[in-house]
Parts: structure tokens; C-alpha cells; sequence
């Protein structure tokens, strides 16, 4: 009871700081610094019509790269701790309608992740989101028990290859302009259309594979015994 | 305003009423199953009329709306019928025990659905 | 969304956001506590939404809402129930 009267007070109190703080934020319509250049020449340096990506991907690159590795760390870190303790989940069996729409709907997430993937430079979206909403489609099939995506060693495989070819993607930058994960390495296009922004469509594609072998990985450990 | 204005209005208010409905019948229901019954079924219904009435207003994004509509159907009924069978093979003391008929019982008692 | 409007909404389900955090925090079962904070996910992607975050509120519904609560369901699962 002084618990619940504690957090009504915590509640009230927050949302009066809240009710107080928000009307008076200010958008200012003048961007200033690193702001400005990215939202004034962002688009003709990167060739990306989605700046959110093109300060993710070609700006902040190297930044990009970290958060992958630390991604990563997490998930092997996960698998390797449910490895070493298998306690085995109680699992019932799915009905015959959950089975047979766990095989129906996994192909439209798919290709909604695709679609996030591919259009990573011209609509909202991106590596990982795109690759979230994959490793979901697999969850669902996983949730289904129709099949199984494929073995924790495959996963693990492709998680690394992905993993090499956004360094290798990054070392392209170095040997042909000098820098690395230069965006720049590939034309950057007209803005707008699918093929354009340089290398962005690509290490888009790489995060969104890794992401979604990386999450596929971590549930496969959960759901089934040793990984698979 | 538009015929089709106010059939988009009329629709709006339909679902958010029904939405409503299903709000206070998962906190007026007395047991698991009848609040799932308030709580998936008039939920799926009014989706699909805030959905239509959405597109009624701004034609253009009927298309869009149809393909949500379509998900709603195919992805509400079957988390709810996985949720009520989940209900029904979980722990005892949190589903209703006055239950008149109850076929999976017996389906599971004859050892045709048995868990692995 | 019309910015006279903005502030309203926003405080609204602030408000709400934080009182179902601060429930998920004094709620008795483990059960309650992971739906409430799929709950405060899918409220703050919404709030990115309006703010026209697009890109943050995908990414919040698809691993807030959808990835770690699944990962918190069966690791519940694992430590063998509530408690």
C-alpha cells in the first residue's frame, strides 16, 4: 500500500515536471554546426535522399562499425551463457492453425524487412530495424515448430561473413581513396533512385544480415537445446 | 463535407466505440476467457472499421490500409486462439474452473494432442 | 499532427508511459511486468512517431516490442517461471 501511494507520488510528481518542461521546448528552425552541413549538403556528398542513414552509415560510419561489434559481443555472450547452462524449456505443441499460419505469414515479414533493408537510403528504415524484423520472421517460424532456420553453426557463419565484409567494405575506402568506410568509393548517383548513395545500399545489407543472425542465433539458444 | 466524409467519420466513430467496448469489457469480464473474447474479437472488429473509415477520408492510402486490414484478420483470431489454448494448458488456479463443455479437455484426455 | 495539439498528446502519454513503468516496476508477477513494458515500447515508438523520428520509432516497435520482449518471455521461461 505505501508502495502504490509512493509510486502515485513518483507518477504525479514526474508528470508535473513533464506537464511543465514540455510546452516550452522551442524547435528552433535554425540548425546550427555539423547539423547544418549534413542537412545542407548532406544529399549531394552521400547521394542518400534518407539523411537519418547517411549520418548513420557514410558520417558515423566507424561509429556504425562499433555498434556492430559491441551487437556482437552481446550476442555471443547469450548463446554462450545458455550454452553452458542448458535448462530445457517446457514447449507445447503448437495447434494445427498457429502451425499452418506460422508458415503463411513469415514470407510478408520478410520481404517488410527486405524492404527496410533495400531502402535504407530512400525511406525510413535500415540495417537494424530491417534486420530485426527478419530475425522476427524467423522467431515466428521458430514459434511455429514447422521447421527450424538452419543450424547455430550456419548462423554463426553468416553472422561472420557479414561481420568480414564491413571491414572489408571499410578497407575498399582505404586502398582506393585513402580513408576508411569512405562512402564514396562508389558513385553516389541521383538521389532518389535505388541504385545511388554509394556504399550505403551495401553496408546496409551487410548490417541487416548480421543483425538478423546475430538475434536468430540468440533465439535459437533460447528455444532450442544446445542452439539447434 | 463529402458523402464520403461523413461515411469516413461515421466509421471512425463506429470503431472507436467498439474499441471502447472491448477496453471495458477486459476490465468488467469476470474470467480469462470471456475477457479474451471482449478483448480479441471486438478489438479485430474495430481495427477494421477505424482502418476503413481511415481510408474513406484519405482515399490514397486505401491500398496501404487494405494490406493492414488483411494482417489484422489473418494475425488477431490466431494469437488469440494460441493465447486461450496457452490459458488452457497453463497453471490451474488462473483459469475458470465452471467451464460447461470443454472439448479440448477431452481431445487431450484421449491423448491425440498431447504436449511433447 | 498540428503543433498546437503536439504538447497535449506528448504529456498524455508521457504520463502514461511513466505510470506503466512504475507499475512494471511494483508488479507482483514477472508475466505482467514484461507485457507492461512491451507496452512502454510500443508507446515511446508511437511518441518517436510523432515526433517524425520515422526511422528511431521502426527501429523502437521492431526490437522494443517485438525482439526483447521475446527474449525476456523466455528467459522468464528459463529461471523456470515467476519467482
Amino acid at each position: 500500500m505505501i508502495r502504490s501511494i509512493f509510486g502515485l507520488i513518483l507518477v504525479l510528481v514526474l508528470g508535473a515536471i513533464m506537464v511543465a518542461v514540455v510546452p516550452d521546448i522551442e524547435y528552433s528552425e535554425e540548425i546550427h554546426g555539423v547539423g547544418l552541413h549534413y542537412t545542407s549538403q548532406g544529399m549531394q556528398e552521400t547521394g542518400s535522399a534518407n539523411l537519418v542513414t547517411a549520418v548513420i552509415v557514410a558520417y558515423r560510419g566507424l561509429d556504425t562499425l562499433g555498434e556492430v561489434v559491441v551487437l556482437f559481443c552481446a550476442s555471443t555472450s547469450v548463446v554462450l551463457i545458455l550454452s553452458l547452462y542448458p535448462l530445457s524449456l517446457k514447449v507445447s505443441r503448437p495447434s494445427f492453425i498457429v502451425a499452418q499460419t506460422s508458415r503463411l505469414l513469415p514470407a510478408p515479414i520478410l520481404l517488410l524487412g527486405l524492404y527496410l533493408i533495400a531502402h535504407s537510403h530512400l525511406s525510413p528504415g535500415g540495417g537494424f530495424p530491417g534486420g530485426a524484423v527478419i530475425a522476427s520472421a524467423f522467431l515466428l517460424v521458430m514459434l511455429g515448430g514447422t521447421g527450424v532456420p538452419g543450424s547455430s553453426r550456419n548462423l554463426a557463419a553468416v553472422e561472420s561473413l557479414a561481420g568480414l565484409s564491413f571491414g572489408l567494405l571499410g578497407f575498399w575506402g582505404v586502398m582506393k581513396l585513402g580513408q576508411f568506410l569512405n562512402n564514396l568509393v562508389l558513385g553516389t548517383g541521383t538521389p532518389g533512385s535505388l541504385v545511388s548513395a554509394g556504399l550505403i545500399p551495401l553496408i546496409s545489407l551487410v548490417i541487416g544480415i548480421k543483425v538478423a543472425s546475430e538475434l536468430s542465433s540468440v533465439f535459437a539458444a533460447f528455444r532450442y537445446k544446445g542452439g539447434h | 463535407m463529402s458523402a464520403l466524409g461523413i461515411i469516413g467519420h461515421v466509421l471512425l466513430g463506429a470503431g472507436g466505440f467498439i474499441l471502447f467496448v472491448s477496453g471495458l469489457g477486459i476490465l468488467r469480464m469476470p474470467d480469462v476467457y470471456n475477457r479474451m473474447h471482449a478483448g480479441t474479437k471486438a478489438t479485430t472488429l474495430g481495427s477494421i472499421l477505424f482502418m476503413l473509415g481511415i481510408g474513406c477520408l484519405e482515399p490514397v492510402w486505401l491500398p496501404k490500409l487494405i494490406l493492414i486490414i488483411i494482417l489484422v484478420i489473418l494475425t488477431n483470431p490466431i494469437a488469440a486462439h494460441a493465447l486461450a489454448r496457452a490459458v488452457h494448458s497453463g497453471p490451474k488456479d488462473e483459469k475458470p474452473d465452471n467451464l460447461e463443455r470443454d472439448d479440448l479437455q477431452e481431445e487431450r484426455a484421449e491423448g491425440e494432442d498431447l504436449d511433447e | 499532427m498540428s503543433d498546437a495539439l503536439f504538447p497535449v498528446v506528448a504529456i498524455t502519454m508521457g504520463i502514461m508511459m511513466l505510470a506503466a513503468g512504475i507499475v512494471a516496476l511494483y508488479v507482483r508477477r514477472l508475466l505482467s511486468a514484461i507485457i507492461i513494458v512491451a507496452f512502454v515500447s510500443l508507446s515511446a515508438s508511437v511518441l518517436f512517431l510523432l515526433m517524425d523520428a520515422t526511422d528511431v520509432a521502426v527501429t523502437e516497435a521492431a526490437v522494443g516490442a517485438v525482439v526483447s520482449t521475446m527474449i525476456f518471455l523466455w528467459g522468464r521461461g528459463k529461471i523456470g517461471g515467476d519467482r
